[in-house]
């Protein structure tokens, strides 16, 4: 067996147990919400408020259900204790990666600590409830909205195998 | 005498022809399993085979060990001493590599692959390590007394297994480091040079696999500032019963041009006495956590696979490894203090991987997929799903993603924060503190504090994966918290994968500090070139010597309009020295990759275009790029003080071998395209040397 027949071989296997190569398609789009919330809980409350830019982009990917990768900007939300007036920032952004439909619900979190030296070291954490609606069609971001709250309690992980 | 034969035949044809005999050999040991899922191939995880029974083990039941840590010995200790240039002095070679004499070295000769700096920067530190078939572990050495290694007695022989309720591990499935488990760990300083000699102990029978991996290897210092014959280039493998010296000198980046005279005492490196000596370069280039794996072309991911992957922690004066030293210069970041420098009482190694086995529970891999490769069990320092005993204060993790082709997304079960420090290895400029990390691509590095004084004492905490995959091309989804503890996935590597048990308060108080500035990152002038690469699918061969690759990943450079397979021969880009350019990596595809350019770390720019889409734990410098699908990525780097030929490729490793993976060239001599760096073409008898098969027009 000479080498070019080995390479054939390893070519065919290849293309074989390939994926059909098409090319996958593309939409960018970004939707700006308001948020309003409250983190309930020691050593103070903290009140929310402010925008929240979403930026997704969709990639249609033939043969699988298409990925929305979505972006939460959080950079300009202000947050101040309820008690102190402290002013609290957070770390600007999550990325998730969701599975585009026409409509999605989905969480994820941030940190929220004190705009100080060290506040980074005393941070909370804040639940960010999405609501994402999407032209299936183009994959363009119709609308969406998103609440923040304190994160709920976990319960025992399930230990299953 | 069959597969001897088809052995030497392996030594004399090259690494894809030998792929293909490995993939042969391989085949057999999957084929039930791909008949077995034929009809869902591409949502079974492991990929294309069965779930890895588990013997009665459940979750949680054995302690993480602690990295291994790798003796540190006087250059004498080394026989025969190391040398500038390869050492050449011949031995008899075993029949089964084509018999006759070749080289005790398999570093290519000559000047072009001596150490460069060797008489500037000569090795003070030998690391000795014999990659081997799996074995007990004898020698075990945590660096830190068994309370802070969840009780394990390291006086016990350490047997080669996920988990004590598993099989052990046979020598021909698992290759490590010393052929033992736990994972091996260096420690090294600025301004000490190490000279890491690596003996290749695999068979000498090709055959002997396993059925996957390869026994011509090539470790990959990821991600040093050393010159290219230390880098671990692909193309520079060496076989069984050779060495390879690596020399390793631990300069900070710009040494040449910046600080030369070592007067700035943030550029300096902890004495033994609780001070620093100050070393030549930038302080803002400063490096902290490394790993090193094999680089074998076409065979990154099985051998990475089996188990040749391990870590260096680089200290310095701002990241010392010793929290009490209060100088204005260490940053104070959790390790502990008995010692002058790197204390790891506080300070974990982390190497996560997804594993799979067969029925006997000996380790799997699906060598036909070329998708990317996912296994089931979560492994943790190649333990499955362990614990790990803390106590209530800060600690360090240094998170590395060793798997093939899988992400994490990793927060705590009860979504508490977390404080990112560094990224692939660099400390940020400053720290992020997060809930949920970001996906973490495969050899990209996380250090991350958690500060567990927050917890009562019996509490337990878990680590959560919440990235799910179907197959190896990229994450389907992020699943939220409460679904990922809930099990509501069908990745069965989603979900809780690491136990902290909060075990006792600790003896001193916590003195440790995360100082809100940490390494700003260092000043990229104006650049000079731009440079473009695609990464996609549909690659062709253009080429067909023994350094051409074959697959359907590629890259296409500079608008060429043509996706290129992998060839180490040929020369895709050639940065001046002390050139600064801007390099975009666009993903063409719905795919993912993870990115590396190897030697020089880059600041990203842009992503997608716009520099409000990096997010802050991307702001620092980076040596892995992960692009998203349909993303891109524009970074700054600039190229000084060592050249040779280096690579850039996707790290999802099965794409790398797949054949998405480039070389580009940096020589300080200001060669040209007349006059470009050959290629070394390894064999058991003796590297010989090639021109370069294809030059890019756009690479000088």
């Amino acid at each position: 067996m000479n080498a070019d027949i080995f390479r054939l071989f390893g070519l065919t296997v290849a293309l074989l147990l390939a994926v059909p190569a098409a090319r996958a398609q593309e939409a960018e789009s970004t939707f700006k919400t308001r948020v309003s919330g409250k983190l309930v809980g020691a050593p103070e409350d903290i009140k929310c408020s402010g925008p929240v830019k979403l930026s997704v982009m969709v990639q249609n990917d033939p043969g699988k259900q298409a990925n929305a990768i979505v972006t939460v900007d959080t950079q300009d939300l202000k947050c101040r204790g309820v008690r102190t007036r402290t002013a609290y920032v957070n770390s600007g952004h999550a990325i998730l990666t969701r599975l585009l439909s026409s409509t999605d619900v989905t969480e994820t979190s941030i940190a929220v600590y004190p705009d100080t030296s060290d506040g980074h070291l005393n941070a909370r954490s804040a639940l960010l409830s999405l609501k994402l609606s999407y032209d299936v069609a183009t994959g363009a971001l119709r609308d969406a909205s998103v609440a923040l709250s304190n994160t709920r309690p976990t319960r025992s992980p399930n230990h299953k195998l | 005498m069959q597969s001897r034969r088809t052995n030497a035949r392996a030594a004399k044809v090259g690494p894809i022809r030998s792929k293909l005999i490995s993939l042969v050999i391989g085949a057999t040991a999957v084929i039930g399993g791909l008949l077995a899922f034929a009809s869902q191939a591409y949502a079974q995880i492991p990929t294309g085979g069965v779930p890895s029974p588990m013997f009665g083990v459940q979750k949680f039941t054995q302690p993480m060990p602690r990295f291994d840590l790798l003796p540190r010995n006087p250059v004498a200790t080394l026989n025969p001493p190391p040398a500038e240039q390869s050492n050449q002095t011949q031995q008899a070679c075993d029949p089964a590599l084509g018999g006759g004499f070749g080289p005790i070295e398999g570093r290519p000769p000559g000047s072009l692959w001596a150490h460069q700096g060797f008489a500037d920067f000569p090795p003070q530190v030998a690391v000795e390590i014999s990659t081997e078939g799996a074995k007990a572990n004898t020698s075990y050495n945590p660096g830190v007394p068994p309370q802070l290694n969840s009780g394990i007695d390291p006086t016990l022989p350490f047997p080669a297994k996920f988990h004590p309720g598993l099989p052990v591990q046979s020598p021909l499935k698992v290759w490590t480091f010393n052929g033992t488990i736990p994972p091996k760990l260096v420690i090294g300083r600025y301004g000490e040079p190490i000279l890491f000699r690596e003996h290749n102990n695999l068979p000498v029978d090709a055959a002997q696999n396993g059925g996957f991996g390869i026994h011509t290897i090539s470790t990959h210092e990821h991600n040093g500032h050393h010159g290219a014959e230390n880098d671990g280039f692909t193309g520079a493998f060496f076989f069984p019963n050779q060495f390879y010296d690596y020399h390793w000198p631990i300069v900070l980046a710009g040494f040449r041009s910046l600080n030369t005279g070592a007067t700035d005492p943030k550029a300096a490196a902890p004495d033994d006495a609780g001070g620093t000596y100050r070393v030549a370069g930038d302080w803002h280039e400063t490096m902290s956590t490394h790993w090193f794996h094999d680089h074998m072309f076409s065979f990154t991911s099985q051998n990475v696979y089996k188990g040749m992957a391990g870590m260096f922690n680089i200290y310095s004066a701002l990241d010392r490894g010793n929290e009490a030293i209060v100088d204005g210069v260490n940053l104070r970041l959790p390790s502990g203090s008995a010692k002058s420098w790197a204390n790891l009482d506080y300070d974990v190694n982390l190497m996560l991987a997804d594993k799979a086995w067969d029925a006997q529970g000996q380790l799997w891999f699906n060598i036909l997929n070329t998708d990317g490769f996912l296994g089931d069990r979560v492994t943790v320092n190649m333990a499955d799903n362990p614990y790990f005993e803390v106590e209530r204060r800060k600690y360090r993790f240094r998170i590395l993603n060793g798997a093939v082709s899988r992400f994490f997304k990793i927060a705590l079960s009860d979504h508490s924060p977390m404080i990112q420090i560094a990224n692939d290895g660099n400390l940020l400029p400053k720290p992020v503190t997060l809930t949920e990390l970001d996906e973490i691509g495969i050899a990209e590095r996380y250090d991350i504090v958690i500060d567990f004084s927050r917890y009562q004492v019996n509490d337990k905490v878990w680590m959560v994966n919440l990235t799910e995959h179907l197959d190896g091309t990229r994450p389907n989804r992020d699943v939220t918290l409460a679904q990922a503890l809930a099990g509501q996935s069908t990745d069965p590597a989603v979900g809780i994968f690491l136990e902290f048990r909060i075990v006792r308060d600790p003896p001193t108080p916590d003195v440790s500090q995360v100082p809100t500035t940490l390494i700003p990152n260092p000043v990229i002038g104006g650049v000079s070139r731009r440079r473009d690469f695609k990464f996609n699918t549909g690659a062709v061969a253009t080429t067909t010597g023994s350094t051409a690759g074959a697959g359907k990943w590629g890259i296409d450079t500079d608008g060429s309009g043509v996706t290129l397979d992998a060839d180490y021969g040929r020369i895709s880009a050639a940065p001046n020295t002390n050139a600064r350019e801007l390099w975009t990596l666009t993903n063409k595809g719905g795919w993912d990759h993870p990115v590396h350019i190897h030697f020089e770390e880059g600041q990203i720019q842009l992503r997608n275009g716009t520099s409000t889409n990096v997010p802050a734990w991307e702001k620092g410098r980076k040596d892995v790029y992960r692009l998203r699908p349909a993303g891109s990525v524009t970074l700054a780097i600039q190229f000084r003080d060592w050249s040779g030929t280096f690579m850039e490729h996707c790290h999802n490793t099965v794409h790398e071998d797949n054949a998405m993976l480039l070389r580009w060239d940096l020589d300080p001599l200001g060669f040209s395209k007349l006059n470009p760096l050959p290629t070394p073409i390894p064999t058991p008898q003796g590297v010989t040397f090639v021109p370069p098969d294809d030059i890019l027009p756009t690479a000088y």
